[in-house]
């Protein structure tokens, strides 16, 4: 195991003997790494911060069952990427439904929380059209750094349909970004799935 | 481009082969065009994913951030640490010696429960009732109210299950009674370390009493095992489990009241 996840072992055994100072240490080693991942796929800096909430509230409250089998980040990722998946759900619920009579006025809190972002604009934007599944594999492998077997067990998913959705969602993303011709879908057909 | 491995074209992207092997692909890549604007693809993205900075809380929204997290496990009530409430549980053995004289007094209530927290780092714990303790008994006689319960504690200390509790208040004398406390630490210190079956480790249909006092006391929302008074009177004892086989952590109630009573460690 990784001297982080060591320490994230000894902390949590420490919060769970009562100790204070444990859990301020584990929100201070995870919660940045767990915000990003929840904006870079929620691109809302409000729904980001309340996942980042929901996902530290779920896994301190599970913690005591957490195994040890895999790395505690990779746990909380897990559950960040979970949190964020139910939260673009219901939102999109939420977006489907009519909204009251004279409440269709503009939203400044959505203009706020755009400037607020701390994305660039270009990738941002470009990040917005991948689906959720190329997005959030994209966001694990090359934004935070973290190996395809690692993403794999974060997602639930085999580490070849982790490598198939990177190299796919890199590829989307180049062409979002539009300084690059699209390549023909077929083409990475012939090698994955 | 088919006869390239778009998997290896990721991972030249990636900058992850070896130094000759990644020479050798792009300038194989290089004479393709198509596998050239693949690859051109993969670094473009890559690197526009890497060269973005990476977000950040401000210092307003971590601190709120920490309050609400801290606020939803109850860790902002400043509740008393475990360690700190076993310094200060109480003597078990005069409260169980007054309620059995008191309950063969009335011999009217069935039972309460008693806890017995052991001297060292082992715990002894007994969640069943008292129910059976007969005077010529040596051993103490323990039973569960009922089912497996009775099993699993007269397997332990050759306890006799079926013996009412009528019976038990009718002939229960202090003495007897601080006999079977007595045999209970050793009877039940193999209790705490082995039948996890003796505790149930599901959320109850029924409203849990103390639930909240044991969530502060425990620092933690969400008791793995707990057991529920069986009669009126019983004691309510709540215990954290974190194999589902040892007892961890633990509290006990007068659920009548929600008195703290003990806890463990």
């Amino acid at each position: 195991m990784t001297a982080r996840g060591d320490a994230d072992t000894e902390l949590i055994a420490r919060y769970l003997r009562g100790d204070a100072d444990a859990f301020d240490q584990l929100m201070r080693a995870h919660e940045d790494r767990v915000f990003a991942v929840c904006l870079r796929l929620l691109r809302d800096r409000e729904a980001a911060l309340d996942a980042t909430q929901e996902t530290f509230i779920t896994v301190f409250r599970k913690v005591d069952r957490f195994a040890g089998h895999s790395a505690f980040s990779t746990w909380l990722y897990r559950v960040a990427v979970n949190t964020c998946y139910d939260q673009a759900r219901r939102a999109g619920r939420r977006a489907a439904d009519p909204l009251p009579e004279g409440m269709d006025q503009p939203d400044e809190a959505a203009g706020r929380a755009l400037e607020a972002a701390e994305l660039r604009p270009d990738l941002e934007a470009a990040l917005a059209q991948l689906s959720t599944e190329f997005r959030s594999a994209v966001v694990l492998c090359d934004a935070e750094g973290l190996s395809l077997q690692t993403a794999a067990e974060i997602l639930g998913v085999p580490v070849g349909t982790v490598k198939s959705r990177v190299f796919r969602g890199r590829r989307l993303l180049a062409e979002a970004l539009g300084n690059l011709r699209p390549v023909p879908d077929h083409l990475s057909d012939e090698h994955h799935g | 481009m088919a006869k390239y491995d778009l998997d290896r074209i990721a991972a030249l992207a990636a900058g992850s082969l070896p130094p000759e092997e990644a020479a050798v692909l792009e300038a194989a890549i290089a004479a393709d065009p198509r596998a050239a604007a693949e690859l051109a693809a993969q670094r473009l993205a890559l690197q526009a994913v890497r060269r973005a900075p990476a977000p950040v809380l401000s210092a307003d929204e971590r601190a709120e951030l920490r309050r609400a997290v801290a606020a939803a496990l109850h860790l902002d009530r400043s509740p008393q640490p475990v360690t700190a409430i076993s310094r200060r549980r109480m003597n078990w053995r005069p409260l169980a010696l007054a309620g059995a004289a008191l309950a063969a007094l009335v011999a009217a209530v069935p039972l309460f429960g008693l806890l017995s927290v052991g001297e060292g780092d082992r715990a002894a714990l007994t969640t069943a009732a008292l129910e059976a303790s007969a005077p010529s008994t040596t051993t103490g006689d323990y039973a569960a109210a009922e089912g497996d319960d009775a099993e699993i504690l007269s397997g332990v200390a050759g306890q006799t299950p079926e013996a009412t509790l009528a019976e038990s208040l009718a002939t229960t004398t202090v003495p007897a009674t601080a006999r079977a406390l007595t045999d209970a630490d050793k009877a039940v210190a193999d209790l705490v370390a082995a039948p996890a079956a003796l505790f149930s480790t599901a959320a109850p249909a029924a409203p849990i009493p103390c639930l909240a006092e044991a969530r502060i006391l425990l620092r933690h929302d969400d008791p793995l095992g707990f057991d529920l008074p069986r009669e009126a009177g019983a004691l309510a004892v709540w215990f954290l489990s974190e194999d589902g086989a040892t007892v961890s952590r633990l509290v006990a109630f007068d659920p009548s009241s929600c008195d703290f009573l003990a806890a463990y460690p």
